[in-house]
């Protein structure tokens, strides 16, 4: 299986550029649903500001609730952008090509949506900047060897690699709209966008090492920054988190989640914007490929944390897990996840659902819930049942958290809705390059 | 700042471009080479080596790394105090923060190095560019002084040049 349609350089520009025209009102109203919606956010989270933050679920013994799930699942989100930009950049996989811009473009909004949650379950979210490696007023710098340190390190360096790798790949794009703008603002804009991009070979031999570089250093920071957010957990002594296997265990499943958002996303985007000829269904079902794929890593990892609480003899661990597929409040997060994680992508192994793009399309959105339970279900459950019985408690969560959630994705979704405007939402350049070169003695 | 002089040739084929760079160099011309991809084909026709990107690259995940070694360092000496039992300098619980340092700075010096290998932010377009270079032409712009254009215009003709045009 191959790409099936070739284009040539000038089509391209054309049926690409089309998606930078004005949008119909379909757009104007999907802009105004989450711009609602991030606007309900908002007024939860002053709320939470004003009351403090008993207006959330979060209560001893469960300090940790939904907020922390949010960050860890938009991180996670995150990764498949990079997986796919840059991983899949080192190894020349062809198929990334005309995906990858929407994938970078994920996981830069995916960051900017996760790292707000960390702050946001500060409380007292003015004194975010006491995370900075910076001496407080007692002269006492910020603990290295804490694993929320390390993630303040991990998610920051993860989100401005991120940014610049994508901004990167857009210069070239940008030249191209520059070149072809009529209106006058859009064209001064990208003309400062595009830095004076002029297509040369000054330009495009440290260009070519400069991504190479770029991609080679988001290669192991893609891999680096799940495994650190897995630490956070893995660290503590807690039974169903302290586990070696959380690090390789979310690194599998962050480019699981990520590459069901990414077909998520790109099925109704490229049927928007009529770009089926270039996003093809094969593009599409070699993405579902590496689902099935991490998935099983996911699914391995499930059996592996149930064999190795039975094998280590350890009480504690052993009712950890059997507290999660069973207890009365939060099995049905276990067997939401179980059902989405562990079956609904086996059906992706047989060609005709993963060709069916709109069984293809259902596949994904059940990953996508089903990795957010998973979170729901690490986080919520070791807290709630800790090693003392004196201390176990619930956690629901309250309308403010509910609101939070919510928002993050609209939020999520406002970003891509402005990005899909004003910038390629297919990289150009790079979809040029798998086409057939323009070769004289073929011409001929 | 003086006004560039030269030809400008435009081509269609990668190859006839290719070829004609080839040409170029053996004729020791001063040349600029304009493509709406970065065709590594085109890269090794122009034979250039490869770009002083990497050592920009080099010197930042060196001092990504040794920044998160003295930052460590310093921190935990300036204002000693025990946490969790362990050494002042708890190199494996460290070993984080000297990575994401070392991709950080890898990755700032890295695009630091391509803008000034490329020359970014000079937005004034040249005479010899052509808003056709970013959609599905390519061309040589060869460097001359204007006594010399027309036998390098008939140079560029015989290699298969679709269009010339006298620059500057």
């Amino acid at each position: 299986m191959s790409q099936t349609n070739t284009h040539t350089y000038s089509s391209l520009n054309r049926d690409i550029l089309a998606t930078l025209r004005r949008p119909g009102p379909l757009y104007f109203v999907a802009l105004a649903f989450v711009l609602c919606g991030v606007a309900l956010g908002g007024y939860a989270l002053s709320e939470q500001i004003k009351w403090g933050m008993g207006v959330d679920g979060l209560s001893h013994p469960v300090m940790w609730g939904v907020y922390i799930v949010n960050f860890v699942f938009w991180v996670g989100i995150a990764h498949s952008g990079t997986l796919i930009s840059a991983v899949l950049f080192v190894f020349r996989v062809p198929w990334r090509n005309p995906i990858y811009r929407t994938a970078e473009a994920m996981t830069v909004f995916a960051v900017m949506t996760a790292g707000l949650f960390p702050l946001i379950h500060l409380g007292r979210i003015w004194l975010f900047y006491w995370l900075m490696p910076y001496p407080n007023p007692r002269q006492l710098w910020i603990n290295f060897r804490s694993p929320l340190i390390w993630d303040v390190f991990a998610v920051s360096t993860y989100g401005t690699v991120s940014a610049l790798f994508f901004f990167l790949g857009l210069i070239p794009d940008i030249a191209v709209a520059r070149d072809n703008e009529t209106n006058p603002i859009r064209k001064a804009v990208y003309t400062v966008l595009s830095l004076g991009w002029k297509n040369s070979w000054t330009q495009w031999r440290p260009y070519n090492a400069a991504y190479m570089f770029m991609a080679s250093l988001a290669f192991p920071l893609v891999l680096s920054v799940h495994s650190v957010v897995s630490w956070d957990f893995a660290m503590s002594i807690e039974p169903g988190w302290h586990s070696t296997i959380f690090a390789p265990y979310f690194v599998g499943g962050a480019i699981f989640s990520g590459l069901a958002m990414v077909i998520t996303i790109m099925l109704p985007m490229r049927k928007i914007f009529k770009l089926e000829h270039v996003v093809e269904n094969y593009h599409m079902e070699s993405a579902a490929k590496m689902i099935v794929f991490t998935g099983s890593i996911v699914v391995y990892s499930y059996c592996t944390e149930f064999f190795i609480a039975w094998y280590s003899g350890v009480r504690a661990e052993q009712q950890m897990f059997l507290y999660r597929a069973f207890n009365p409040e939060y099995a049905f997060g276990f067997w939401i996840m179980f059902l989405c994680n562990a079956l609904s992508p086996i059906a992706l192994a047989f060609k005709k659902i993963r060709s069916n793009m709109y069984t293809l399309w259902i596949v994904t959105i059940f990953v996508n819930i089903g990795m957010w339970f998973e979170r729901f279900n690490i986080v919520a459950s070791t807290l709630s049942h800790d090693y003392d019985p004196a201390v176990w408690g619930t956690y629901s969560p309250s309308w403010v958290e509910g609101a939070i959630t919510i928002a993050s994705f609209c939020w999520f979704f406002m970003w891509f809705l402005l990005f899909a405007k004003q910038l390629p939402a297919v990289a150009i350049v790079e979809v040029k390059e798998i086409q057939p070169k323009p070769l004289a003695k073929e011409a001929n | 700042m003086a006004v560039e002089t030269g030809v400008l040739s435009v081509y269609s084929y990668m190859d006839t471009l290719n070829d004609a760079i080839r040409e170029m160099n053996k004729l020791g011309e001063d040349y600029e080479v304009y493509s709406p991809v970065p065709d590594h084909h085109i890269e090794h026709a122009m034979d250039k080596g490869p770009s002083s990107v990497r050592w920009f690259t080099l010197l930042g995940t060196t001092s990504g790394i040794s920044l998160g070694i003295l930052l460590t360092w310093w921190v935990n000496y300036n204002w000693p105090i025990i946490t969790a039992g362990k050494p002042y300098m708890s190199i494996p619980a460290f070993i984080v923060i000297f990575f994401e340092l070392f991709i950080l700075l890898g990755a700032l010096f890295t695009l630091v190095g391509f803008g000034i290998n490329a020359r970014l932010l000079s937005f004034k377009m040249p005479e010899s560019y052509d808003p056709r270079f970013s959609e599905d032409k390519f061309g040589i712009f060869v460097r001359c002084p204007l006594d010399r254009q027309s036998s390098v215009t008939e140079t560029l003709k015989k290699l298969g040049a679709e269009e010339t045009r006298n620059v500057g």
